[in-house]
Order: structure tokens, then C-alpha cells, then sequence
């Protein structure tokens, strides 16, 4: 599939911009490091600042490209209901059943309001004998409601518990579909902590009857449910820059676009065709199941000719995110190993060069990370063991020449950096103020306010987060398994020594650098405390971060109109929690038929 | 295209489209999603050895060219 003239210009743009901010970048330090001799070091901070401001620019481009007015026009707004076979798969494994179940009980009231027939199929992985009978517990309680009034022209909901967890969620669904996918034309992939409402489900079906060769339509979900104040910084900024980037991210990827495991639909004939993933040679982190399998999902249906695309304009798409620093963290590692696999698939045969830059695009977010950490430690071995400047380079010079001064340069270079970071974050504030999209933000005071903070917690907790990512790049590149946890979903505030537990390493860290700053290279003290200084406050931030906040901070959309899918799970899951289901005798495991 | 999509999957059970009573006391096993099986093959991710493609490459020139043992004989 070749991509059409407006995406190649539009990643023609995006790779210039980026890569003229790099060899930029990487000139100014070139030019100041040879101010005092060129140094072993200073190859390596000319290469880490050009890998460092590639991906920093290139991120940027996103955003920028996303405001860019004029684009593909969206698609015709589509009415009517379908008569395709539609299941919602809905995979599990040790998760909160009555959460999960109360979601499906409030999608399926939409679903049905909506008039759709469509079947929901909850997947359950779950192994530990007590852990299935609380989930048994919650399906009999949710069958019994939704059952209890009927069921005309509505779908079924089945459940059913895999005894051989191989290929962990990816193969989850595709056991489904080696034994149930023949009844269905398209399956709609969630998380136990997705929401979608009847109305996007019918929008997401009759796009795929549309178009015939759409392999696959992602959503972009909107997170609910935030209480803490990094929670719901998260959530401000997936609302308000989310939509914006994922739009640049429309306009690069023309037909071969990501997916991201859940929210979506999928036509199965053509995930059963391409999808099917094999075990890697070798063991974890870097052999094995691939723990990544969406990335890959999207590129081997691409193989296959089939369209992948994303569509930030869908209404209707939900999940939740981490309430505090350590949940993200711990995702966080496991996304990082399995971005580092995909090293392994970046030459696997036939696929478009796209997705393999989308490979090599996710390894680099996380080697940036140790990217940045060696920039550091690299400008402070610089700065110790710089030669003494040579005032009379020339036999029998009559006047010292003093080396230039190239602090200006450096300033620049700085301000560009943070530029890079801010820059498409103020663009998409001006950008809502024109639109009137601020006002569903709580107004043009109150959205500036939510974008200055999110913008002042996010550099704060910076290098915390470029702390964790390191160790989790050196912990994969050292083959260590961090294997496949199950999701923190509810745990929220921690408490100070909670925090201090799993951050005074960082902590540690932080204070070493600073006095070995202040006694080695102390002119580089200035520069280095907005990095030394949150390592040494990391547990008071991360807990004071993970408090409960009130939605008078960081409002989206959703404070102001809770939309219905999303109102009806609360009430179902406080009605649920407060009468909890008697307890049941564990039961037997269930399989699907062979 | 390895495959059209007509190509792919089998027994297409249709779904149940009138309502089931549901019955709570009834076990686990029942719950599961109707059989309707599909093929589902595995795909090929590791390349081939460096080697072998460049081999493959100069066959390909080589043949192109109208070079090659066949021909000379």
C-alpha cells in the first residue's frame, strides 16, 4: 500500500523539522564544546544531544501537525444500524470482577438503548481458584440484571476462563477467534477498565461496512474516573492535547496506523488472516510471547494490505488511567520491554517502512530516556576533566586569546529544548481559545491554568520519570523479565513512607550528584538543580501527587457533563459494592469448546 | 495479499438472535461462547539471514542481466 500524497508531505515535513532541530542542537554543542578542546565526551553529547532533540522535535511535529487546519476530510457521519455480527471482547485477567462486570452492565444497557444486537464476550485469564469464583459470583449477578427485564433483540453475554494462559492477552483474544470467530464479522477489543457507549459502537460498525478494506478502526478513549492530582493532570492532558496530537498522528500515518489494544474494532477475517503471532526465539525479555502484540497487531495487518487507522473524532470511548506515579511507573516497565522486543521485528519481512519507524519510534521512548541520563552524566565528566584553557596557544605570543564566550549559545540551546516541549502545548491552548474549545474546559482562565500546571507538575516529576524509565531500559537491556503484572487499577493515594519505599533510591541518587556537583564542577549547579532537586523530593512529590484533588482542578468535558455510560457504571458498580453477592464455592474452571 | 479475505474462516454459526432465559444456577461450562472455529495461521516476523537476502538479490540481478549457468549452457 503505498501512502497517498498528503501523507507523504506531511511525514516529509515532520522528519525535516526534526532532523533540522537535531543536527541544530548538535551544532551548537559541537561549536561550545570546542571552545576547550574536543573531548572523548564531547563526541558523545554531540551524538546523545542529536538523538535526544530528534525525538523531542519529532514529538512536537505531532502536535504541530495535528493544528494544521486543513486536512482529509473526515468521514461522512454514517446513520442506520448494521446487520454485521459484532461481539465486544472484553479480556481479563485477575481484575476487580465487580468493576469489570458493572462496566459491561452499563455498556450493555447502552448498547441495547442504542438498539444494537451485538454480542459481549468477557475473557477471562484468571488462574487462582478464589479469583474465578469471585468472578463467576459477579457474571451470575450481571446476567441476572441485565436479564431481568428481558432481552429482546439484544445479543448474549458469555463468559468464559482459559485453563493454558499462552500468549497472555494477545493470545486470549486469538483463542477466541480460532474457536469462536466465525460467527462474527467484527469484534470490538476493550480493557477490563474500557467504557464504550451503544452509540460508538454503531459509528465504529457501520465504518468498517463502509470500507471493506479497513482492517481496523482505533478510537482515541477519553480517561475517566481521575481523582488524584496526577491522575487527573493525566486526564486534563489526554483530553485537551490528546486529540490535537493524535490528529498529527492521523495525518502521518495514512493508512497504516496503531493500534493500541483496546477500544477498537477489528474486522476478523482480517485479524484471523494476519494476526496470529509466534513465540520469539530465545527467553524474556527479548524472546518468548510478544508482550507488545498491538504494535505488531497494526503492522501485520498492514502487511496484509488491510487499512489501519486511528480516529481521535469518535465520541464515546473510555478507560481509565494510573492515580498516582508508581502505577504509571509500573505500567511503564511493562510497556518498556515490550517496546525494547520489538527490536526483533523491526527486519521482519514484508512489512511497510512504516511500521518498522513506528518500532523503532517506541524503542526510542524509552532509550531516550538513558539518552538524557548519559547527557547528564557525560556534561558533568566534561565539565571535571576539561583541560585548562591554553592562553598562549602560539610560541612567543605577545597577548593571551581567551576562549569565547559561548553561554549565549548555550542559553539558546536550553530555551530551544524547553521550547520543543512547551511550544505545542501553548499552540493547542491559542488553538482552543480560537475554536471555543476552552470553554468545555471550564473557561479560558480556568483551561490556561490546567495547561500552566500540568506543564509545571509534569517537568517536576520529569526526572523521576526519566529515573524509572532508565532503570527499566538497563534492567530489559540486562535481560531481567519484569513479566506481565496485572494493571494497579484503584490504587491511589500513597502516603509518604509508601512512596520513599520505591523512590529512595532515586532519592539517593539525586543527593550524590548534587554534592558531587557542588564539589567538582559547581558551575554546572545551576543548570543541574531542576534535575537534582525532584530526585530529592521524589516521595514527597509522588505522594503528595497521588492526594485526592477536587474537580476545580484540571476540569475536562466530562466534570461538567458525565456522560451516561460513564454515570450508569458508577451507579451499578456503588449498588453492586454495596450489596455485595454471596459468597459462592469455587467452581471449576470453564473452557470454551474446542 | 497472501489471501483474500473471502478466503478466510469456516463455519460461520450464526448467533443466537432470540432470547435464552438465563439460569443462575447453571454451571460455568454452559457460559462459553458458541464454536464457530477459524483458521488462524501463524505468521512469519524473523527475517531472513542476512545472507540468504543478498544471495537472493544477486540471483534476481543475475537473471535480470540474462547471467547465469542456464543460459551460458
Amino acid at each position: 500500500m503505498s501512502p497517498d500524497t498528503t501523507t507523504v508531505v506531511a511525514r516529509g515535513l515532520a522528519i525535516s523539522f526534526a532532523l533540522i532541530a537535531a543536527f541544530g542542537a548538535c551544532l551548537l554543542v559541537i561549536d561550545a564544546d570546542r571552545q576547550n578542546g574536543f573531548q572523548i565526551w564531547d563526541i558523545l553529547r554531540a551524538a546523545l544531544i542529536l538523538l535526544t532533540t530528534c525525538w523531542l522535535a519529532w514529538g512536537a511535529a505531532l502536535g504541530l501537525m495535528g493544528l494544521y487546519p486543513k486536512g482529509r476530510k473526515s468521514a461522512a457521519p454514517l446513520e442506520g444500524r448494521s446487520s454485521s455480527k459484532t461481539v465486544v471482547l472484553v479480556p481479563i485477567c485477575n481484575e476487580d470482577p465487580i468493576a469489570t462486570f458493572a462496566r459491561i452492565a452499563a455498556m450493555d444497557a447502552s448498547i441495547r438503548d442504542m438498539g444494537l444486537n451485538l454480542d459481549i464476550a468477557v475473557l477471562s485469564d484468571t488462574r487462582a481458584p478464589e479469583k474465578q469464583a469471585a468472578e463467576h459470583s459477579a457474571f451470575r449477578r450481571l446476567m441476572a440484571e441485565t436479564h431481568a427485564d428481558g432481552r429482546h433483540n439484544a445479543g448474549q453475554i458469555f463468559y468464559r476462563n482459559r485453563e493454558d494462559n499462552r500468549g497472555r492477552k494477545a493470545g486470549n483474544v486469538e483463542d477466541f477467534i480460532v474457536k469462536s470467530g466465525g460467527a462474527y464479522d467484527y469484534a470490538v477489543t476493550l480493557d477490563a477498565d474500557s467504557l464504550m457507549t451503544g452509540a460508538a459502537l454503531n459509528t465504529m460498525i457501520l465504518r468498517m461496512d463502509a470500507d471493506e478494506r479497513l482492517g481496523l478502526l482505533q478510537t482515541l478513549p477519553k480517561i475517566t474516573g481521575a481523582q488524584s492530582f496526577f491522575a487527573r493532570a493525566m486526564q486534563f492532558a489526554a483530553a485537551f492535547h490528546g486529540p490535537i496530537f493524535t490528529k498529527g498522528l492521523e495525518r502521518m500515518q495514512g493508512s497504516v496506523g496503531p493500534y493500541w489494544g483496546h477500544n477498537a474494532i477489528i474486522r476478523i477475517t482480517a485479524f484471523a488472516q494476519s494476526c496470529r503471532l509466534p513465540e520469539l526465539e530465545g527467553k524474556a525479555p527479548f524472546g518468548g510471547h510478544i508482550l507488545s502484540h498491538d504494535y505488531v497487531e497494526a503492522a501485520l495487518l498492514a502487511r496484509n494490505g488491510w487499512r489501519v487507522v486511528a480516529d481521535h473524532s469518535i465520541d464515546g470511548s473510555y478507560e481509565e488511567g494510573p492515580e498516582n506515579v508508581l502505577a504509571y511507573a509500573k505500567r511503564d516497565r511493562r510497556w518498556c520491554q515490550g517496546n525494547l522486543q520489538h527490536s526483533r521485528l523491526v527486519f521482519a519481512p514484508g512489512l511497510a517502512n512504516w511500521s518498522r519507524l513506528v518500532f523503532v519510534q517506541g524503542i526510542t521512548a524509552y532509550l531516550v530516556s538513558l539518552f538524557w541520563a548519559v547527557f547528564l552524566v557525560t556534561t558533568v565528566a566534561g565539565a571535571i576533566f576539561a583541560p585548562e584553557p591554553n592562553y598562549f596557544p602560539e610560541p612567543n605570543q605577545l597577548f593571551p586569546v581567551f576562549p569565547s564566550d559561548r553561554s549565549r549559545e548555550i542559553f539558546a540551546l536550553a530555551l530551544g529544548i524547553i521550547g520543543l516541549l512547551i511550544l505545542p502545548k501553548v499552540a493547542i491552548y491559542l488553538n482552543a481559545l480560537k475554536t471555543n474549545r476552552s470553554r468545555d474546559f471550564g473557561g479560558n482562565a480556568r483551561a490556561l491554568l490546567s495547561v500552566l500546571a500540568e506543564i509545571l507538575l509534569t517537568s517536576l516529576l520529569a526526572p523521576i520519570m526519566l529515573a524509572y524509565q532508565t532503570r527499566a531500559v538497563i534492567q530489559v537491556l540486562s535481560r531481567q523479565d519484569g513479566g506481565w503484572p496485572a494493571n494497579a487499577r484503584g490504587e491511589g493515594r500513597l502516603t509518604f513512607a509508601q512512596a520513599a519505599r520505591s523512590s529512595l533510591w532515586i532519592v539517593l541518587i539525586g543527593a550524590l550528584s548534587l554534592i558531587a556537583i557542588w564539589y567538582l564542577a559547581p558551575n554546572l549547579m545551576i543548570w543541574l538543580l531542576p534535575v537534582t532537586v525532584p530526585m530529592i523530593c521524589a516521595p514527597a512529590l509522588i505522594s503528595w501527587s497521588s492526594q485526592p484533588t477536587s474537580a476545580r482542578h484540571f476540569t475536562v468535558p466530562e466534570d461538567m457533563t458525565l456522560p451516561p455510560v460513564v454515570r450508569d457504571f458508577r451507579e451499578i458498580h456503588a449498588k453492586w459494592c454495596a450489596t455485595p453477592p454471596a459468597p459462592q464455592p469455587v467452581e471449576k474452571a470453564t473452557h470454551a469448546p474446542a | 495479499m497472501t489471501q483474500s479475505p473471502d478466503q478466510i474462516g469456516t463455519t460461520a454459526n450464526s448467533v443466537s438472535e432470540t432470547t435464552q432465559a438465563w439460569d443462575a444456577s447453571s454451571d460455568p461450562a454452559t457460559w462459553a461462547p458458541n464454536a464457530a472455529p477459524m483458521d488462524m495461521p501463524m505468521q512469519t516476523l524473523t527475517a531472513a539471514p542476512l545472507g540468504h537476502h543478498l544471495a537472493t538479490q544477486i540471483r534476481h540481478l543475475l537473471s535480470g542481466m540474462r547471467i547465469g549457468i542456464r543460459h551460458e549452457i
